[in-house]
């Protein structure tokens, strides 16, 4: 039991160094996944009435000491093998994980809750694999110590690379996404997709109300923006003629904080509009980005033609 | 005490350089170990990429993971889950002396390792349907995005598992064939237990691929 406890260590630690690095989960997401892996043990224990290796007990109360025998180490006849029902029983509980992981992606949870239980899943069945199937539980300590070092090892690697991906600019994003922002708006540049050539944003509509106006009149351009799999977002500018900048940056950064609604959370949406005139020719211009933009974005426009006052 | 003077005590499948049968044993298993802790790092280098690419394409992963069959891919977890139980109960077998026994469930198993591969074929068959061609010949172009992104990686992770369960097959039946004349024995079956733990890393491989490949979209 010892050794099933390490393993699920060994492995919550993979699963919840990816989740928490590249998802960035609340802490409680991370602590659930550990106590989900203990009480995972702790049933299964339950149920194969063996001793539990994560049950917390009282240095004055060790529990029932445990004597290796010494003896089968160098009898060379090896351990018994292990009984029909343990094999099965290991088995079964792979199947109701299998059943369970793939109820779970049923359910259209958010992409990060959903790759950290599929994470949480396969570790444990992993474990079970490793413990039962593998005759790690109960091995000789040097196959512990080898199957430690490579886990240990490969915790290692994904560390470090993952925190290398996480302070990096992308090599091939050139500017801060702001200042990709600031110059796309300034020069009303235009640009093709998203950095990840998925196709970027799709704008639905730009649209400028009311559609007629005079001078003094307030107008309002709303623009909805939607990527590939999630629904529109809506975004508001109003504005009374005149580009006002102070109002202009102001919504700029409310409206950094947006995300899409595909639950990739970790990647921003910039949606910016803008009014420019023209003679009697208000036009607007919408613009969306992601995080790792190299330039710009789809630009719709609508123009609103002034009518002299009816007066 | 020299090793000449244990030689003749021993049976004549342990090497003269073995103290006894159980070093050999030791030392065989402990080999095995090393080379499965080479594959778990070999592997990590994939996840690793996975993980990489998906953090520089996340919406890409989206249009890509939707050309794949969940139900196709849970059918063949299962498959390998239940190859993993054949293994363990034909070395179960061997070791109470139950050779047929043995021999049939390894022979099972080096038929639910060709059921995954022709579920595996019907799955490459769709995609290569789709223009869906691995690395430079890719012509997905109904997928939306870059999806040749996320294919370059599906096709290296699932080829190569795939390669192990080929590579896997013939080692399955090699050891058939020792144990039906003799040379792999109850006593002897550290080949036998070393081609497991082999079948076993295959399936764990497996179980991470499946979800991350086609669950999590």
């Amino acid at each position: 039991m010892e050794i099933l406890l390490n393993l699920l260590v060994s492995f919550g630690l993979v699963a919840v160094g990816i989740c928490f690095i590249i998802l960035l989960p609340t802490v409680g997401q991370t602590l659930v996944g550990v106590f989900s892996a203990v009480l995972g043990e702790q049933a299964f224990s339950f149920l194969k009435r063996e001793e539990s290796g994560t049950v917390v007990r009282r240095v004055d109360n060790p529990g029932p000491v445990i004597v290796p025998d010494v003896e089968e180490e160098h009898d060379d006849h090896h351990h018994e093998p292990a009984s029909l029902e343990t094999y099965l029983g290991v088995y079964g509980a792979l199947l109701v994980l299998t059943v369970a992981t793939v109820g779970v992606s049923e359910l259209g949870m958010v992409q990060r809750h959903a790759i950290f239980w599929a994470l949480v899943v396969a570790s444990m069945k992993a474990s079970l694999v490793i413990a039962w199937f593998m005759h790690v539980k109960g091995g000789p300590s040097s196959t512990h110590m080898i199957l430690g070092t490579s886990a240990f090892f490969m915790v290692v690697f994904f560390t470090l690379t993952m925190a290398d991906l996480a302070t990096r600019d992308f090599a091939f994003a050139e500017e801060s996404p702001e200042t990709v922002v600031k110059e796309a708006v300034r020069e009303g540049r235009t640009a093709a997709g998203w950095s990840d050539y998925s196709g970027g944003p799709t704008f639905i509509s730009v649209e400028v109300t009311p559609a007629t106006a005079h001078e003094g009149t307030t107008l309002t351009c709303s623009a909805k923006a939607t990527d590939l799999y999630g629904e529109a977002k809506l975004v508001e500018l109003k504005e009374a003629g005149e580009i006002n900048a102070e109002e202009f940056e102001a919504r700029r950064q409310e409206l950094i904080t947006l995300r899409w609604s595909d639950g990739t959370d970790g990647r921003k949406a910039y949606n910016v509009t803008r009014f420019d005139r023209v003679g009697g020719v208000v036009t607007c211009t919408a613009i969306a980005l992601d995080e790792v933009m190299v330039e710009g974005s789809k630009v719709a426009s609508a123009t609103v033609v002034e009518t002299p006052d009816p007066t | 005490m020299g090793a000449s003077h244990h030689a003749s005590d021993q049976p004549e499948w342990v090497a003269p350089f073995f103290e006894s049968a159980e070093q050999q044993r030791s030392a065989a298993s402990m080999g095995m170990w090393l080379f499965l802790a080479q594959e778990i790092l070999f592997f990590s280098g994939l996840f690793m990429a996975y993980i990489a690419y998906r953090w520089l394409y996340p919406q890409t992963w989206l249009s890509g993971a939707e050309v794949l069959n969940k139900w196709m891919g849970a059918a063949n977890t299962v498959v390998l889950l239940t190859s993993s139980l054949t293994m363990v109960l034909a070395i179960r077998d061997l070791q109470l002396k139950k050779t047929v026994m043995a021999v049939r469930w390894i022979w099972i198993t080096v038929g639910l390792a060709g059921m995954f591969l022709v579920v595996k074929a019907f799955e490459y068959a769709h995609k290569f349907h789709m223009g869906i061609f691995p690395g430079s010949h890719y012509e997905g172009g109904a997928v939306e995005g870059m999806a040749g992104v996320f294919f370059g990686i599906y096709y290296t992770a699932t080829g190569l598992h795939a390669l192990h369960v080929v590579i896997g097959m013939g080692l399955l039946g090699w050891l058939a064939m020792k144990i039906r004349n003799g040379s792999v024995t109850a006593e002897n079956d550290v080949l036998a237990e070393n081609l497991g733990l082999y079948w076993h890393l295959v399936d764990l491989v497996w179980i991470f691929l499946f979800p991350m490949l086609y669950l999590v979209k």
